[in-house]
């Protein structure tokens, strides 16, 4: 793989990975307590658990199965999304029949997708409690978008020449990069799609662009100036 | 048992952001004895503790301004910032692996300083110290990566890292170094803050990895690692020690639960 498309692979991942923090429903700390929407811990966390297992999946696919790449990449998407959806589900059940609350979102009246009216169902003094079905399918989109990019920056590293160990090493520091500049944009919580936080996106975009583009020249000037031995 | 009232209002004394990053960087000195000699590679855990103090340092300064995400998140992007200017220096330095720690070095200032630009002025966070903490924080990742290196393996050549990356021992480090600079903040924040008890609890954690990095390099050293062991208890016993103690000065520990007798009355 030349330089230049590993580069332009990595910034894609880059923003990949960008646009699927920002998808995803984050409520931190209030979220714990049932007093925001989203899934109750950080940004960081909960993309890094969705990232992690699609580049996993994809390991697996790109080494053992042997497909096409279209394929392993896919195959991270959904190692992802199967993770946050599990999380999202199991996090949902807890907050309807443990704490006992509706799922419902705060910052938009109607579910844009059921059409359920929302701002009833809030309860005084929180922003929304559970996953309800937006933030669900944001959720789901964005954990396909971070698993996609984190198998691209894995798969990028492994075919400049990088041992298998050490591409997927720096391909976590990768990401953790990323999605911590996507979780200082959001600084907190965000819902979903829906959520006027998802606006910022382009400022996120940006600094991503420029992040990933400096790391991922660092690491191509690396392993050509080592000759691109292992 | 009687709680002493806290220093309430009084600020405590300072320890000056300079001096920790210059012993933080003096790290590397440690690092470098430690590659000598088998039977020295535990000096590479007093690199460990250093570079840990001024991470948590550094960890501290910034996340003292609230960043909206959790101070995790500071820890995490900073090893993740660090760990490729580790890789990235260990390939820059391949046939001269002295320079490696030092290239590793100015590579993750150039990375903390665009992940610090491009959040304070391109996502504009209000915080005015976040260029500089971050490349503080992605610098002392990097020396803290160099100072295990040299305290598991003995030696800070590629080839010996190629093994840590084989076994999956890197993920230990990362993971072990991300929690050591960030939890000593996280632990302690709060309206009673101080930084002498967090900088205590970054040694105390700065320990822990001392003893971790000890009970991995059995696998590389052999024999030798029972001194790295030995001694990173005792750095551990002396720091865990001065951190309860000066817990405890400072009124935020009570024996029991319940409200000191003097109080009630």
């Amino acid at each position: 793989m030349d330089p230049i498309t590993a580069i332009m692979g990595l910034i894609i991942a880059g923003i990949l990975i960008i646009v699927g923090v920002h998808l995803i429903p984050v409520g931190g700390a209030p979220a714990a307590m049932a007093m925001a929407t989203g899934v109750g811990t950080g940004t960081v966390q909960l993309a890094t658990g969705a990232g992690l297992t699609g580049l996993v999946s994809a390991g697996y696919m790109y080494h053992i199965a042997g497909v096409p790449l279209l394929y392993v990449l896919l195959s991270g998407g959904v190692g992802s999304m199967l993770m946050l959806g599990i999380t999202m589900l199991v996090g949902n059940l807890i907050y309807i029949f443990g704490v006992g609350v509706p799922p419902v979102s705060a910052k938009v009246k109607y579910d844009p997708i059921t059409r359920d009216r929302q701002d009833i169902y809030v309860s005084p003094g929180t922003e929304g409690h559970g996953l309800p079905t937006v933030s669900y399918v944001s959720g789901i989109l964005g954990a396909f978008c971070g698993g996609v990019g984190g198998s691209l920056t894995y798969v990028t590293l492994h075919e400049i020449g990088l041992s298998i160990q050490l591409a997927a090493a720096i391909a976590i520091g990768f990401f953790l990069a990323n999605a911590v500049i996507a979780a200082y944009n959001i600084a907190g919580t965000i819902e979903g799609f829906h959520d006027p936080k998802f606006k910022r996106l382009p400022r996120a975009i940006a600094s991503g662009i420029l992040v990933s583009g400096v790391i991922s020249g660092i690491i191509i000037a690396a392993i050509s100036f080592a000759g691109g031995v292992v | 048992m009687t709680v002493a009232p806290s220093s309430g209002g009084v600020e405590a004394k300072q320890i000056r952001s300079d001096l920790i990053a210059a012993l933080g960087i003096l790290s590397i000195a440690p690092t470098y004895a430690a590659t000598m000699s088998h039977y020295l590679a535990f000096l590479g855990g007093f690199g460990i503790l250093l570079a840990n103090l001024w991470g948590a340092n550094s960890v501290r300064t910034v996340a003292k301004y609230g960043i909206g995400t959790g101070v995790p998140s500071i820890g995490m992007l900073g090893l993740g910032g660090s760990i490729i200017a580790v890789m990235a220096g260990l390939y820059f330095g391949h046939s001269l692996p002295l320079a490696a720690p030092l290239i590793a070095f100015v590579l993750a200032l150039l990375v903390g300083f665009v992940i610090g630009f491009s959040a304070r002025y391109i996502l504009k966070m209000k915080i005015p110290v976040m260029v500089r903490c971050m490349v503080e924080i992605c610098c002392a990742g990097s020396l803290l990566f160099f100072a295990h290196f040299a305290t598991i393996t003995g030696s800070i050549e590629i080839t010996g890292v190629e093994e840590l990356t084989r076994t999956g021992i890197i993920m230990l480090i990362f993971i072990i170094g991300a929690l050591g600079i960030l939890h000593p903040y996280n632990a302690c924040l709060g309206a009673d803050e101080n930084q002498q008890r967090t900088l205590r609890l970054a040694l105390v954690t700065g320990g822990t990895q001392f003893i971790l990095a000890g009970i991995t390099s059995i696998l590389f050293l052999g024999s030798a690692a029972i001194i790295t062991i030995v001694v990173g208890v005792l750095a551990w016993l002396v720091a865990f020690r001065a951190f309860v103690r000066k817990s405890f000065e400072d009124g935020i520990v009570c024996s029991t639960g319940l409200i000191p007798e003097v109080e009630t009355k």
